[in-house]
């Protein structure tokens, strides 16, 4: 059976097809806890969406509704600046994802993705989250909670470049306080001295 | 400039084409309306499921037994409140709506055939026993000569009178050709039983005695009496002297008049299908087939079939698309689940209501008020006429319309302050003159089932249509 090259190969392609799909998936964060058994359930609520180059896959300020994985291909992320010109923020390829945020709230998207080649993406949604909470609420809460653990792992990552970024301003302000303070009692001398 | 206009002419064109598809859409389900019906009740029937069959599915059973198990129950449930409560409601339904129609006489012919080669003389009809409601109709002269494979007609009338009592008498028809008198039987108001002694045999099967043929051995006339459009107008024939005569109007026009004449119009063109419903929806086999088949299959595969669906938008609507099939899921499965609620809490509590205070055929009149519920304003005043016929008609006087008054207050204030806020059908809110509106073109199009199909249909269309503007009014908050 095995030597037969029609079944032979059709069977073999499509369990590598499906093996592929199930080491993007197991490697994306949120679903690294699951089985194999969950992640097949996962495969269920999933959108396989295809886009040509240059297609949008998500644009700014649009209301996200959920997270999306590049499965082949890569997708650009821009913003577009005040005057018109857009600013290059990342470039994804496969395995990586985007639009996670969108998962917990229903916001506007802050940037744009923007397919660079025909690209392959799947997308995972607010509402089959929901629906997935409902009907499976164990695995549900297993993808909740790296979900949060993903969004706790930004904020601290955010928290030290705030921290970073107040650290030499603060350093910069008191320098200038200090030098504002000099040349006040400077000029209060020359004053002394004038008078 | 110009770009600007070929997208607006782009815009037109889309929308138009948008229009025509409607059109077709709307045009295709008109002309297939006769075969809806059991995909809707389907439809309805699985979003009433959806929730226990997910709940049942987060306990870890799989979703085909989740299912299974719910319509075993559902269905053992509903045979054994058809068994209880179906033969009951229907023998009311029939009886109340014969109730409606009964005609104060009734005529029906006999006939006597001469089978033989030569002429056969009737000499006498015997007289019908003294008081017996029957009478021989026409005037026939004794003796009656019937010539070769000729055939008379003998026309008998049943008139009860008031007291409307079962009735029965023997008339004998005598002639040298028999041996002795052909019995013919008359009776009328008697229901119909097995192992009746007095109709051993089938009455209505024609005999032949000595060449001729008789059409029957007896003759049932079945129901007559005063119809309850009669007595209703009777009862408002007492009042209505003394209300009149108070308000100076008297004999300015006569409202028990018109109710006689126009009540029965309306009745019989409102009743004249109901065995038609009855026999259509409730009896047919192909619904009891249909309808859960359809149903498991959309509750199975529902999410697949929305996944199948969304897969085909492209991908510039797809996200919009996506949330909006998922919010309108969510709202038209609320609203039906209230809808379906309302309608079996306020049947229940009219049918006990209407019972406790005795209201005879408290079973169809309740669960006509509790349908005509989903009407807003309309239906509670449509249950409240509907039994205060029926309560005035079988001898309940204005008494007992109080009570019914009384009754469906406290249903009301139930309805409102207990039901009304669980459920989501209020915030559909669809006017009462749209409701009668559609009520009436859906009596139109399908008759009975449309007029009760019609309401839960309008809402849905309002909460899908709602959900989908302000779906895309938030979306495209550029």
């Amino acid at each position: 059976m095995a030597d037969d090259p029609l079944w032979g190969n059709l069977f073999r392609k499509s369990s590598k097809e499906k093996d592929a799909f199930y080491n993007i998936l197991k490697n994306v964060p949120i679903f690294e806890d699951l089985t194999r058994g969950e992640i097949a359930k996962i495969e269920g609520i999933l959108h396989q969406r295809s886009y040509k180059a240059d297609e949008s896959i998500v644009r700014e300020r649009e209301l996200g509704v959920g997270m999306y994985i590049v499965f082949s291909g890569g997708v650009d992320i821009v913003q577009a600046d005040g005057d018109g010109s857009t600013l290059h923020l990342a470039t994804f390829g496969e395995g990586d994802f985007f639009g996670e945020q969108a998962l917990l709230d229903e916001s506007p998207r802050t940037a744009s993705a923007i397919a660079r080649e025909p690209s392959q993406v799947v997308g995972f949604f607010r509402p089959d989250l929901l629906e997935l909470i409902e009907s499976d609420p164990r695995l549900g809460l297993k993808i909740v909670m790296r979900l949060s653990q993903m969004i706790s792992v930004r904020l601290r990552h955010t928290n030290r470049l705030l921290k970073e970024a107040r650290d030499p301003a603060r350093r910069q302000a008191e320098k200038e306080a200090a030098s504002a303070i000099a040349a006040e009692e400077a000029s209060s001398y020359k004053e002394d001295e004038g008078g | 400039m110009e770009q600007g206009n070929s997208a607006v002419i782009g815009r037109q064109f889309k929308i138009l084409i948008g229009v025509g598809l409607l059109g077709v859409a709307f045009w295709f389900l008109f002309e297939i309306r006769g075969i809806l019906l059991p995909f809707i009740l389907a439809f309805l029937l699985a979003y009433m499921l959806a929730p226990l069959v997910d709940r049942l599915e987060a306990r870890g059973l799989s979703r085909v037994l989740s299912i299974l198990l719910i319509f075993i129950l559902a269905f053992s449930g509903l045979i054994l409140g058809l068994w209880q409560a179906g033969s009951k409601l229907t023998r009311e339904m029939i009886d109340l709506s014969e109730q409606f129609l009964v005609k104060e006489e009734v005529d029906r012919d006999f006939s006597i055939t001469n089978l033989r080669d030569r002429n056969i003389v009737l000499t006498e009809i015997s007289a019908i026993e003294e008081g017996a409601p029957f009478s021989l109709e026409g005037h026939i002269e004794f003796p009656l000569e019937v010539g070769p494979s000729e055939r008379r007609l003998l026309r008998f009338r049943f008139s009860p009178g008031p007291d409307e009592k079962p009735a029965a008498t023997n008339v004998l028809i005598s002639s040298p050709s028999l041996a002795e008198p052909f019995e013919l039987r008359l009776r009328g108001n008697t229901p119909l039983a097995a192992n009746d002694p007095f109709w051993s045999g089938n009455f209505s099967d024609s005999t032949l005695v000595r060449g001729i043929e008789f059409s029957g051995t007896g003759i049932d006339f079945g129901r007559a009496g005063r119809s309850i459009i009669t007595r209703l107008s009777d009862e408002v024939d007492k009042v209505q002297g003394r209300v009149m005569g108070s308000l100076g109007v008297e004999g300015e026009f006569d409202i028990s008049d018109w109710i006689r004449q126009q009540g029965r119009t309306i009745a019989e063109k409102l009743l004249g299908g109901t065995s038609e419903v009855l026999g259509g929806v409730f009896s047919g086999l192909t619904f009891a087939v249909i309808v859960p088949f359809v149903a498991f299959f959309l509750l199975k595969e529902g999410k697949r079939i929305t996944r199948g669906v969304i897969e085909l938008v492209p991908n510039a609507y797809f996200e919009l698309c996506l949330n909006l099939l998922h919010q309108i899921n969510g709202q038209i499965g609320g609203y039906i689940r209230g809808l379906i609620l309302a309608t079996t809490v306020v049947g229940a509590l009219s049918v006990g209501g209407l019972m406790l205070i005795g209201v005879p055929y408290a079973l169809p009149v309740g669960i006509i008020a509790g349908l005509a519920n989903m009407i807003p304003f309309l239906g509670p005043i449509i249950g409240i006429v509907s039994a205060s016929i029926v309560a005035l008609a079988t001898g309940g006087g204005f008494g007992m319309v109080g009570h019914v008054l009384i009754v469906f207050a406290l249903i009301q204030l139930i309805d409102n302050i207990l039901v009304q806020p669980v459920v989501l059908a209020k915030s559909v809110d669809l006017h009462p003159l749209i409701v009668l509106f559609v009520v009436l073109v859906g009596g139109q199009l399908m008759g009975l089932k449309g007029m009760l199909i019609a309401v839960p249909m309008t809402g849905i269309i309002k909460v899908s249509t709602q959900t989908i503007l302000e779906g895309v009014r938030r979306y495209r908050i550029q």
